[in-house]
């Protein structure tokens, strides 16, 4: 790794970090809120949520609303969470070369003797510690908010939730490098990650209803995810190595297609 | 000897031709003046040799090593200043320097405060709002500052005010007295044939002329006017192979003439000539010439 090409990565994309950890903050925030309403509700919300099809409480993880991580599984671990690292993961991996090939900067940084792994390397791990630092932030705002609402959270199965969407959004991460590597496009790049990310949602809410499309769920990060269930069942490492070991796949095959393809000039 | 070396390279885009069986050299301490036709190759021809992209075939050696490979060692010597240098305009001048010295792994920070001096340089205001010129001095610092062995240079005094010229000019005269071979592509004619020992002038994507300035002034066409104290006839003219476009104006001939001018002034001097006047070819006329060609 190039310590100066780190850097640089971060230097380009911290006000972009701030204001998705402000995002990630205010909607932790924003639903804590919620739970002590939910939560002395009594029976009549119960009653209500119970009267809900059971597709539609499959779809939205609402098994178990009423603990304070079924809670936070429905409203943000299901959605919110791994989007916003999604989100976060896309954008700067798109952009680990694609950005300088896109505003001209390519010639001169990859004429410099550094090889272009090197340099995606160098600029996935800055993304990688950004997304890392999003968990732990996620981790320590809902560790420290859960207490003022009474909320019983377990810290291992809160770490482990975060893990996983860390994960979700490492791996999003590489393929928008992959593709970013592959095209030279970070907008087209951007596009096809976020049209991705969108079907696999839709697929994943509705395979929890209709068995047509089952096929898709051994492919599908959000079935992966939310079938995992780690902010309730703890660590589940075999999705996590899934995870980590698709990424790390991507990753290599990006810096393998940087490095033969020809480089973009403007 | 020769520091760059150029065998055969070519580069094809597909089924289009981006240069073809090129053939070059640079030796130490030497400027060869790179001259072409928007779209002729030049750039594509600096891009393969800087791993930029990849060439269909030919060889390309830097002081002995092989160029084209991706190997970042090969690039350590090499200085680059594109046609359109883009950069990291959020960057003040020199923290951009200074990140490109770094990943050089190389301390440059008194060269770097030395040329933003001759170059009149603010190097504590943002790229991005800097002038185009000013943008442009960024550009030759970066290319010079680690004092490379090897140098392409695509339009370097683009911008650039003329006494920022002469200056860049003598930091590109320290580079060659240090033994810098040096590329220099540009469309200014003037300044290739100031600056530059030889020129390669390439059309279409191939070489039409490696030579040194001076000799391709002697093969290339020259106009002559010979003026006689009398009318006479241009039959014995006519007759020369090394001359052309023979035209008269009372007691003056004009013509053009290719190569030696031995047969055209023993024929003239056999018939009294007075006064001899050759025009001398531009660089510029060079160029059009060879380029008309194709």
């Amino acid at each position: 790794m190039n310590s100066q090409l780190f850097y640089q990565t971060w230097r380009g994309h911290w006000k972009s970090f701030v204001s998705w950890a402000a995002v990630l903050i205010a909607m932790n925030s924003i639903e804590l809120s919620v739970y002590p309403t939910m939560s002395k509700s009594g029976d009549s919300m119960k009653t209500f949520l119970d009267s809900f099809p059971e597709g539609f409480k499959k779809m939205f993880r609402m098994e178990d609303y009423f603990s304070g991580s079924g809670f936070l599984n429905t409203e943000l671990f299901s959605l919110i969470i791994p989007m916003v690292m999604i989100g976060v993961g896309l954008a700067w991996g798109a952009g680990a070369t694609a950005d300088d090939e896109e505003r001209g900067t390519a010639d001169l940084l990859f004429a410099l003797p550094i090889t272009r792994s090197k340099i995606l390397w160098s600029r996935l791990i800055a993304l990688i510690s950004a997304l890392a630092l999003l968990a732990i932030i996620n981790f320590i705002n809902l560790l420290i908010g859960s207490r003022f609402v009474d909320m019983k959270l377990n810290a291992s199965k809160l770490a482990a939730g975060s893990l996983g969407c860390f994960l979700i959004g490492m791996l999003f991460a590489s393929f928008g490098a992959l593709l970013g590597s592959a095209t030279g496009r970070r907008g087209a790049t951007l596009g096809i990650g976020a049209g991705f990310a969108i079907l696999f949602y839709v697929f994943y809410t509705i395979t929890a209803i209709v068995d047509k499309f089952n096929f898709i769920k051994p492919i599908n990060p959000f079935q992966w995810l939310i079938d995992s269930n780690q902010l309730i069942d703890g660590f589940d490492l075999m999705t996590d190595l899934k995870f980590f070991i698709l990424s790390a796949l991507a990753a290599i095959a990006a810096s393998w297609i940087i490095n033969r393809r020809d480089i973009h000039s403007i | 000897m020769n520091v760059v070396e150029i065998r055969g390279l070519t580069k094809f885009y597909g089924d289009v031709v981006g240069i073809q069986d090129l053939n070059l050299n640079i030796k130490a301490g030497e400027v060869v003046g790179f001259l072409g036709p928007n779209g002729a190759g030049k750039s594509t021809t600096i891009r393969t040799l800087l791993g930029l992209i990849s060439a269909s075939s030919g060889t390309a050696t830097f002081n002995g090593l092989n160029a084209l490979t991706k190997a970042p060692k090969i690039r350590k010597n090499v200085g680059y200043l594109p046609g359109a240098p883009m950069y990291y305009n959020r960057y003040k001048a020199i923290d951009f320097l200074k990140m490109f010295a770094e990943i050089r792994g190389v301390n440059c920070d008194l060269v770097i405060q030395d040329y933003a001096k001759r170059l009149n340089l603010d190097l504590s205001k943002k790229v991005g709002e800097l002038s185009k010129g000013n943008r442009q001095k960024v550009a030759v610092i970066q290319a010079f500052m680690h004092l490379p062995q090897i140098l392409f240079l695509d339009e370097p005094t683009s911008g650039l005010d003329p006494l920022v010229q002469i200056e860049f000019e003598k930091i590109l005269d320290e580079s060659k007295a240090r033994g810098a071979a040096v590329l220099l592509s540009s469309h200014v004619m003037s300044e290739v044939e100031h600056l530059a020992d030889r020129v390669a002038i390439i059309n279409k994507g191939k070489l039409m002329v490696f030579e040194d300035i001076a000799t391709l002034r002697a093969r290339t066409i020259r106009k002559i006017d010979l003026h006689f104290p009398s009318p006479i006839s241009t039959d014995k003219f006519k007759n020369l192979e090394s001359v052309s476009e023979i035209d008269v104006h009372g007691k003056r001939i004009t013509c053009t003439v290719i190569g030696s001018e031995h047969d055209l002034l023993k024929v003239a001097v056999e018939l009294g000539v007075e006064n001899v006047k050759t025009h001398e070819t531009s660089l510029e006329d060079i160029f059009l010439a060879e380029v008309g060609k194709e």
